[in-house]
């Protein structure tokens, strides 16, 4: 009796594996098959640095591959585990989009910055009838010195449910370039709908003093002005974002991202910082191969 | 003509090799399992060509499944297939040896799987 309950469970937890087959085509990829698309819009993704040109998104790739393991995503590398139907980790390496704020050439912007798309991040000016802001208090990405560029190395774990993922990572300097490192945890909730598919996600992330100070710490290196001299913090920083996608035919469809980041006071009490969140836009239509 | 008679000894051999592979056959020859990574059982009946050894084993690939002689050969037998894979009937002594492919299929065409980075999120 106990052995035919038990084969009858056995039976039910079967039928619900396979119900639990991965078919959103938002966020689901066949295995051992390069997934290559490329898509045409409007966007783009502002810069919080003083000076900083926003990031104009004309034309954005998706390239993905995945093997019963091993796996590239838009960028990172990794090496994944399935411990059981609804929990799988992975170690990734990817490079640290920090930089991108700083460079232009840099992954995450490869495309030429159009003067129209400054989002209003130039330097500010100080009013010159108030004394409390006679002195300077921002510096500009134009007049500091270099930031490197960097890979993180991290572990991430995932636990699927329904429709939802919950995701932990953790990833470190692999290069040793700032020796900081970042703790991140989101949730994401894909649905489909007919043709449609959205894609919500929130998430939390800690991002350490090393990393901060790095990159929006100003010190003897970027000037002689000590007045602008800034000790970074670490920061925590909140993301909220949704994807949009609808299927024209087999291979076109209609695209729509929207997210949004704090960045935290570590980050935003720089001299190098005038905005108090990132954006991230693009609309736009997609042809994957 | 000529050109008819030049193709001539090319049918012939054709020929011949059709009647050499039907002669030591299994039904079914392919197995479907649900998706990848299954396997599969298949129960398989085996017809065996003219024999003239004494012995002759099954071998799935590399793995012995037994040695009979020739006249107690299994005309069924069911094996587990976790890849496509090949039957072999071979003499016990020497190593003369005929085979048949076994093929395994999914359901599932295709493993879809969740990928852990959101589309188009390069930017």
């Amino acid at each position: 009796m106990l052995l035919r309950s038990l084969f009858s469970l056995l039976i039910i937890a079967l039928s619900f594996s396979t119900a639990r087959a991965c078919d959103n085509k938002l966020v689901c990829i066949e295995e051992d098959n390069w997934s290559i698309g490329i898509a045409f819009g409007a966007g783009a993704r502002t810069n919080p640095l003083v000076d900083g040109d926003a990031i104009p998104l004309v034309v954005l790739p998706d390239v993905a591959w995945y093997s019963e393991h091993a796996y590239f995503d838009n960028g990172e590398f990794g090496y994944q585990w399935q411990l059981n139907n609804q929990v799988t980790t992975e170690t990734f390496v990817r490079t640290n989009a920090e930089r991108a704020y700083f460079v232009f050439w840099h992954p995450s912007n490869l495309l030429i910055p159009i003067e129209s798309f400054t989002d209003g991040a130039l330097t500010p000016s100080p009013a010159p009838d108030d004394p409390e802001t006679s002195e300077p208090r921002y510096i500009s990405v134009n007049d500091i010195a270099s930031r490197r560029w960097t890979v993180d190395a991290g572990v991430r774990l995932n636990w699927f449910t329904n429709n939802s993922r919950w995701s932990v990572s953790v990833v470190h300097d692999a290069l040793s370039v700032h020796q900081g490192y970042s703790v991140s945890a989101g949730y994401q909730h894909d649905v489909s709908y007919k043709d449609w598919s959205f894609s919500t996600n929130l998430s939390i992330s800690y991002k350490s003093e090393n990393l901060i100070d790095y990159y929006y710490g100003i010190g003897e290196r970027d000037t002689s002005d000590q007045s602008l001299w800034y000790d970074a913090e670490h920061t925590i920083q909140f993301t909220a974002g949704l994807f949009i996608s609808k299927q024209i035919n087999a291979h076109w469809f209609w695209l729509g991202r929207f997210q949004v980041t704090t960045l935290g006071s570590g980050m935003t009490d720089s001299p190098l910082v005038s905005k108090q969140h990132v954006t991230n836009m693009f609309f736009g239509i997609g042809y994957r191969f | 003509m000529r050109l008819l008679l030049l193709f001539i000894p090319l049918l012939c051999v054709k020929t011949y090799a059709v009647e050499d592979m039907t002669e030591f056959t299994v039904i079914p020859s392919e197995c479907i399992a649900t998706e990848k990574g299954d396997t599969c059982q298949l129960p398989l009946m085996i017809t065996y060509p003219e024999l003239t050894s004494t012995t002759y084993c099954l071998l799935m690939g590399e793995e012995p499944l037994g040695c009979w002689p020739a006249e107690q050969l299994p005309q069924t037998v069911t094996i587990e297939l976790s890849q496509d894979s090949m039957l072999i009937l071979k003499e016990a002594n020497s190593q003369h040896s005929r085979s048949v492919n076994l093929k395994l299929k999914y359901r599932k065409a295709s493993m879809y799987r969740r990928r852990v980075r959101n589309p188009w999120s390069l930017f």
